[in-house]
């Protein structure tokens, strides 16, 4: 998270990217992180589904 | 104190209440079915840019309204498919809501700060020039967005108490395995709740971009979404409550500008704590006053649910 900020410092000050982009990546990386938890926490199978 | 000054004052209020209104009764309605989305913020920051963007790109405040909500709503679809679907934890989620909101309206909308719009017009400015008796200004000096808060009110309210589908969101909230095992959708209910949820922050954020301050700035909710939240607990899950509160904190923002025009040496800052000061009291005295019962949080708040199949 600290990297992020830094990173997203050095952004701006050698690519030109707005400050805000820093806190979009950031968002984002909150995102994955908490969806990827899905994947620790259940094994996702393929089932067949049962129809008559 | 004149009358003049008395309703001017008045209107200032419950413009300064509404968009805190339309969060928390959105909030309302989400923590009912046993979700917690600390997210408000950001979704209120995303229908706030939504709106000003698309009420300046096509010089219609109502298509900018309907661009903001739903702007609020895609945010809270984002939250739910991860707290929902996915199971994530909520708090952590929403905080990154937030996060993402923030850094997202202010890279949407850096190329509209500074222009102007055209704020919503008031009833009497539809019907009339706009001149009238203090009376008649206090009753229709508003825009649509301030009656249509004080009729979500009473709609959540109803919806709350009497409709099915509303106890069914309640009984979903108190305890979801039950509501599950008696053949609700769980998932299904909660998803909806936290879309109306969203929905109902981008109105709010809508109504402070394009008629409480008509223009755009980074971050202009200035912690509203955490007003909003502490108002929800506030109020104890009641709807009406909710008003009474939303009301009372309008009051208590517009009585700091009061208090500084008129040369009161209080720091601007410390009347800023008095609604998470009331919110703290108001916990305090439920949680350890005579009437601890009645701290109706639903039982289910904040708790994933999956399914056991």
């Amino acid at each position: 998270m600290a990297l992020s900020y830094i990173g997203g410092e050095n952004a701006q000050v050698e690519v030109g990217l707005p400050e805000a982009v820093t806190g979009v990546f950031q968002g984002l990386l909150l995102f994955f992180l908490l969806a990827s938890d899905f994947l620790v926490r259940y094994r996702v199978r393929s089932v067949r589904l049962v129809t008559e | 104190m004149t009358l003049d000054f008395t309703v001017s004052v008045l209107i200032t209020i419950m413009a300064a209440a509404t968009p805190l209104l339309f969060a928390s009764l959105g909030e309302l309605v989400v923590e009912k079915s046993g979700v917690l989305n600390l997210g408000i913020e950001g979704m209120m920051l995303a229908g706030a840019v939504a709106a000003f963007a698309v009420g300046v790109s096509t010089g219609s405040g109502i298509l900018g309204v309907v661009a903001g909500t739903a702007a609020g709503a895609l945010m809270a679809f984002a939250f739910g498919v991860l707290t929902l679907t996915l199971a994530a934890n909520q708090v952590a989620t929403g905080l990154a809501l937030t996060i993402f909101g923030i850094g997202l309206s202010a890279l949407l909308g850096a190329s509209f700060v500074g222009v102007p719009v055209e704020e919503l017009p008031t009833i009497l400015e539809m019907f009339s020039d706009g001149e009238a008796s203090p009376i008649v200004q206090l009753i229709l000096g508003h825009d649509l967005l301030v009656y249509l808060s004080i009729v979500a009110t009473a709609c959540v309210a109803w919806f709350l108490k009497k409709s099915r589908a509303g106890m069914i969101l309640r009984a979903v909230g108190e305890s979801d395995i039950s509501a599950h095992s008696i053949g609700y959708n769980v998932i299904g209910v909660r998803y909806r709740a936290v879309i109306f949820g969203g929905a109902m922050s981008g109105l709010a954020g809508s109504y402070l971009s394009l008629s409480y301050t008509p223009m755009w700035a980074e971050e202009m909710t200035a912690g509203r979404g955490w007003i909003a939240l502490a108002l929800v607990v506030f109020a104890s899950w009641r709807p009406w409550r909710v008003l009474m509160g939303a009301y009372l904190f309008g009051g208590v923002t517009i009585g700091a500008f009061l208090a500084q025009g008129l040369g009161v040496e209080i720091p601007a800052q410390v009347l800023n704590m008095l609604p998470y000061l009331a919110t703290i009291l108001v916990l305090t005295l439920i949680a350890v006053g005579p009437w601890k019962g009645r701290l109706n949080a639903p039982a289910c708040l904040g708790i994933p649910f999956r399914p056991s199949t």
